[in-house]
C-alpha cells in the first residue's frame, strides 16, 4: 500500500473510532443498557418481577407455582433475569432489566411449544431505584401466535 | 470577511498537519507485544465459559444489538467460539499474531452484539482494547519462535518500532472511560450524598468476609426505602453512613495472619 493511502487510512480510522467512541459515550447516558456508555455502578437499583402465564380463557397462573412445563430461569438464561421471584439487586439498573424483561416476554411466549394453553406472558415488576420507592410497572407481551384469534 | 473564511481552513490545515504528525510517530511496541500476550489469555478466559456451557445464548433468550444482525445456529456459534480460542492461543505465543488479534477482536465483538444480555462495561472495553491492539503490528516481539530462538529473553532489538498511533488512541479510549465513569458519578446526587455507595455496601455486605476483611456494623438504622428482602445477611435494616474506616489490624485466630479490617460506622436515624 502506498504510503500516501496508508497515511490517510490511518487518519480516517483514527478520526472515526474516536468519533465513534464519543457518539457512544454520549449515548450512554439515554441507553438504558449504557453499551460502550461505561457507566459502571452508577446506580444500586432494586426489583423483583411476579410473571403469569395468562390463558385463553383469562386465568392467570404464576410461572413459580411448579406446575408449568417450563423452568423460566432456564428459559432466560441469563442470570439477569433470573429469580425474578425475590427482590434483587439490579447491577445494570433497573432499566435495563426492565427492558429485557419486555423482550423475554414476547421470545417465551413464541418459545412454548409444549405449553398450549398460555396465549400471553404478564409481569408486574417493582422497581426500587436507589432506595426509593417502590415504583410498580406491568409489562405484557404479545398474544402468542398460537393464540386463537377473537 | 476574508479573514473569516481563512480561519476554519486553516484551523483545518492545522488539524491535519497535527494528525500527520501523529500517525507518522513510530516507536518502541514491546510493551505492546507483553500487552497482546496477556490480552490473549484475557480473550480465552472471555470465551471459556460459553465454550463449556451446554447451553449456548443462541439457544435461549438472547437480544441481538440490531435486528439485522444475523444470528449464526448453535453449531457456527461453536465454531466461532473455538477459532476465537485458537485466536487466544495465537495472541500469547506470538503465532501469526496481527492475523490472532484481528479474528480474536472480531469474534469478540461479534458474539457480543448478538447478544445484548451479555454485556457488561468490561467486556465492551474488552472489545475496544482488541481492536487497537489489532491495529498495532507487534512485529516479532515476545513470539513463541524468538523465545525459542533466541537466548537474550526472546524480546528482539529490530523490528520492533512501529507506528504507534493505534496506542495514542487507546490511551484516548482508557482515559475517556475512567473519565466518562467519574464524571457521571460526580453528576449523580445520589453519588454525591454517598446512597448508591451505601446500598452496594449493605446488599453486598455478606461478600466482604470473603475479602479478608472484617466488617463491624456500629449501630442500627431503619432505612425509610428498603425492605432489606433481597439481602442474604439479613442486614437491610441497618444503614451504613460510612464504609472505608481503617481498623487497627486483626490477627485472624485462624491463619495467625494479620487480616485488614475496617469498620463500617451506621448512624441512628
Amino acid at each position: 500500500m502506498p504510503p500516501r493511502v496508508r497515511r490517510v487510512l490511518a487518519k480516517v480510522v483514527l478520526v472515526g473510532a474516536l468519533a465513534v467512541h464519543g457518539v457512544l459515550l454520549v449515548r450512554g447516558g439515554s441507553d438504558p443498557h449504557k453499551l460502550f456508555g461505561f457507566r459502571p455502578f452508577n446506580e444500586s437499583d432494586a426489583w423483583q418481577a411476579e410473571v403469569v402465564r395468562v390463558h385463553a380463557d383469562g386465568t392467570r397462573h404464576p410461572v413459580t407455582d411448579g406446575t408449568w412445563a417450563y423452568d423460566w430461569d432456564e428459559l432466560v438464561g441469563t442470570d439477569k433475569l433470573r429469580g425474578l421471584d425475590r427482590m434483587r439487586h439490579a447491577s445494570a439498573g433497573a432499566p435495563a432489566g426492565v427492558d429485557f424483561l419486555d423482550r423475554a416476554l414476547d421470545w417465551i411466549v413464541d418459545n412454548i411449544p409444549e405449553d398450549p394453553d398460555t396465549v400471553a406472558l404478564e409481569a408486574r415488576v417493582t422497581v426500587r431505584h436507589n432506595t426509593r420507592g417502590p415504583e410498580t410497572v406491568v409489562l405484557r407481551s404479545e398474544r402468542s401466535e398460537r393464540a386463537p384469534s377473537r | 470577511m476574508r479573514a473569516a473564511l481563512a480561519t476554519p481552513a486553516a484551523l483545518l490545515a492545522r488539524a491535519d498537519a497535527a494528525l500527520d504528525d501523529v500517525v507518522g510517530r513510530r516507536g518502541d511496541v514491546r510493551a505492546i507485544a507483553l500487552m497482546r500476550v496477556l490480552f490473549g489469555a484475557i480473550v480465552i478466559r472471555h470465551l471459556w465459559p460459553d465454550v463449556r456451557a451446554s447451553v449456548l445464548p443462541v439457544e435461549r433468550f438472547h437480544v441481538p444489538w440490531w435486528s439485522w444482525l444475523p444470528v449464526p445456529s448453535p453449531a457456527a456459534y461453536r465454531g466461532l467460539l473455538w477459532l476465537g480460542v485458537a485466536a487466544g492461543v495465537g495472541m500469547i505465543l506470538g503465532l501469526a499474531a496481527r492475523v490472532a488479534t484481528v479474528t480474536a477482536f472480531a469474534v469478540v465483538g461479534y458474539l457480543l452484539f448478538v447478544d445484548m444480555t451479555g454485556f457488561a462495561h468490561n467486556r465492551g472495553f474488552l472489545v475496544w482494547i482488541l481492536f487497537g491492539l489489532s491495529l498495532v503490528p507487534t512485529g516479532g516481539a515476545f513470539t513463541v519462535m524468538n523465545l525459542t530462538r533466541r537466548s537474550g529473553g526472546g524480546v528482539p532489538r529490530t523490528g520492533s518500532v512501529q507506528r504507534v498511533w493505534p496506542v495514542l488512541l487507546l490511551q484516548v479510549v482508557v482515559s475517556s472511560v475512567y473519565l466518562t465513569s467519574g464524571l457521571t458519578k460526580l453528576a449523580n446526587p445520589d453519588w454525591r450524598s454517598g446512597l448508591v455507595l451505601w446500598d452496594r455496601v449493605v446488599r453486598q455486605r455478606h461478600l466482604i468476609p470473603r475479602l479478608g476483611a472484617d466488617v463491624q456494623l456500629l449501630g442500627d438504622r431503619s432505612p425509610p426505602h428498603m425492605d432489606g428482602a433481597d439481602d442474604p445477611a439479613g442486614i437491610g435494616d441497618r444503614r451504613v453512613t460510612a464504609v472505608a474506616h481503617a481498623a487497627p489490624a486483626a490477627r485472624s485466630p485462624r491463619t495467625g495472619r494479620h487480616r485488614a479490617g475496617f469498620r463500617a460506622r451506621t448512624m441512628r436515624k
